[in-house]
């Protein structure tokens, strides 16, 4: 992951309302406005919260008419936990070795 | 500016007597040593022994460099850990060795790594932490 879009991921999930916004479409795609109609601010500053969100690749929007639908794409929030948790997966893939090299030392007659 | 850091730990159940672990763990000619494998190798474990490992990364040597600091036969091996992805910082690996039913708890500690900026937005780690489980389920 580019560092710049990584700022970018992170940027965008920092922000109570725009979590807010992942948060409903974690439960599947939406109209722009069912999106919008629960909070206390207008539809202009939503809008602004999900351009952030599209910018960071957080979310897709298509458009059918007058009617814009967003769903979420996870891809870079798993690309943002695999770059968080490198040293993690260092050593675990240290130990998968050494887990191996026994087992298959413990089948030998 | 003090730099934050963090650390890191794994443990596994592997299947050996703690003191063949140990041994294992430390010598880079066997398959089972995070050692092993190395474009390069250097390592002189003894107490103030010191270790050059330079793994290839796409096509790319990468140096790492330390200090034996605590060798326990079957207990113990720690030792410091520099590399570029520690910034500079002197970090510290503690891996312990603890007989048990079926094998030895292999336990291994990353102490003193560098957090990025990113630690700072600690909502949104554990928020997209619960997002990524809940698209997890959904998919």
């Amino acid at each position: 992951m580019q560092e710049q879009q990584l700022d970018h991921v992170l940027h965008a999930i920092a922000d109570q309302t725009r979590r807010a916004i992942l948060d409903r479409l974690t439960a599947g795609p939406a109209r722009v406005t069912d999106v919008a109609a629960p909070f206390a601010i207008s539809l202009n500053a939503v809008s602004k919260h999900i351009k952030v969100l599209e910018q960071a690749g957080l979310v897709r929007r298509t458009q059918q008419g007058r009617e814009h639908t967003l769903e979420l794409d996870p891809t870079p929030l798993r690309e943002v936990v695999k770059w968080a948790s490198h040293y993690e997966q260092f050593w675990t893939e240290r130990l998968d070795r050494l887990e191996a090299f026994f087992k298959s030392k413990g089948k030998k007659p | 500016m003090k730099m934050k850091t963090s650390d890191v730990t794994v443990s596994r159940l592997i299947p050996g007597p703690a003191a063949d672990v140990f041994d294992v763990w430390l010598d880079p000619a066997c398959p089972g040593s995070p050692w092993h494998g190395a474009k390069k190798i250097i390592v002189n474990a003894t107490v103030d022994g010191l270790f050059f490992w330079g793994h290839d990364y796409e096509g790319k040597l990468m140096p790492h460099y330390g200090r034996f600091l605590k060798l326990e036969r079957g207990k113990l091996a720690e030792y410091t850990w520099m590399s570029n992805g520690t910034k500079g910082l002197e970090t510290t690996v503690s891996v312990s060795f603890e007989a048990r039913a079926g094998g030895t708890q292999v336990t291994i500690q990353h102490r003193g790594l560098p957090e990025d900026e990113a630690s700072d937005h600690k909502d949104g780690w554990t928020y997209f932490l619960g997002a990524l489980e809940k698209a997890r389920q959904r998919s």
